[in-house]
């Protein structure tokens, strides 16, 4: 694969990827690409947005009709709903691991097997996470195991 | 708020394991009542055996918590193989689960017993353990592809 970079009297920084198809290669330079461009809006009060970095987001939990996002110290709420994270971000790494909780993979320092097909998550800020039985194939599943 | 999900995680992982044993016990007894023709349990003996799981499972969980040191599971599996026997064993002939069982069938259900526990042991310090180690792997390499 070449690799071109053009410089210019541009407007604003712009990157265009040429292929014959979109292959693994090429959905794995989006995935890069958008994690390094996109943003998670977050706020903690309404009067103040927060525009959160992706891999600073660890997880994502629904408690009532709200949704938070949790960072390595803070939380804030989102507009977003659980399915909309998990269906926009998926190929950021953002993954479902219970009805009320999106992991982000990338935030996992390890994890552990349980009993009953359960598998623990143990944050890179040392907070654990349950992934139940239910969802514990689609993360053996996404990791390739 | 992390207090109360510690708590709870250690509940949940540590009534697994009295649910195990519980299932366990009145399986047996209901084999032999069975047997002898009878068809019911007593229900003073199911709380017997329920809080004698209980003990042995809180036991189990301050021998082994959640990140214990590596180097102690020998002695600590000892001291559980022990434990398990003497209260599993002494719950049995003090509230007298098995006294119409023959002695050769008393055998039997001891030989049942430390098979039970081989299993429990396997399962929980060899399987899951060779599971946890694949699960890191694949999450590592994951995470830099």
């Amino acid at each position: 694969m070449k690799i071109k970079i053009e410089h210019g009297n541009y407007e604003e920084n712009e990157i265009l990827l040429r292929c014959r198809e979109v292959d693994s290669e090429i959905m794995r330079i989006i995935a890069f690409l958008n994690l390094q461009t996109q943003k998670l809006s977050g706020w903690k009060s309404k009067e103040e947005i927060t525009m959160l970095e992706f891999k600073d987001v660890y997880y994502a939990e629904a408690l009532e009709d709200k949704t938070f996002l949790y960072t390595s110290k803070d939380v804030y709420q989102t507009a977003l709903n659980l399915a909309e994270i998990e269906g926009r971000y998926e190929s950021l790494g953002f993954l479902r691991i219970s009805k009320s909780v999106v992991v982000n993979l990338y935030a996992i320092h390890s994890l552990k097997s349980a009993l009953a097909g359960r598998i623990e998550i143990i944050l890179k800020n040392q907070e654990k996470l349950i992934v139940s039985r239910h969802y514990a194939p689609l993360l053996r599943e996404r990791i390739g195991l | 708020m992390k207090e109360f999900t510690h708590f709870y995680r250690w509940g949940l992982n540590m009534k697994q394991h009295m649910a195990i044993y519980t299932m366990a016990l009145i399986f047996f007894r209901g084999v032999i009542e069975v047997l002898l023709g009878h068809d019911s349990i007593s229900i003073l003996m199911l709380v017997e055996m329920t809080l004698t799981s209980a003990v042995i499972a809180i036991i189990e969980s301050a021998l082994f918590p959640d990140h214990y040191d590596e180097s102690e599971l020998q002695r600590h599996t000892v001291l559980w193989v022990i434990m398990c026997n003497l209260l599993f064993i002494g719950a049995a002939v003090l509230f007298q689960w098995f006294a119409d069982v023959p002695l050769w069938g008393k055998c039997l259900l001891i030989v049942i017993l430390e098979g039970g526990l081989f299993a429990m042991w396997f399962g929980v310090h060899v399987a899951q353990k060779i599971e946890t180690k694949a699960l890191n792997q694949h999450l590592h390499d994951f995470q830099k592809q």
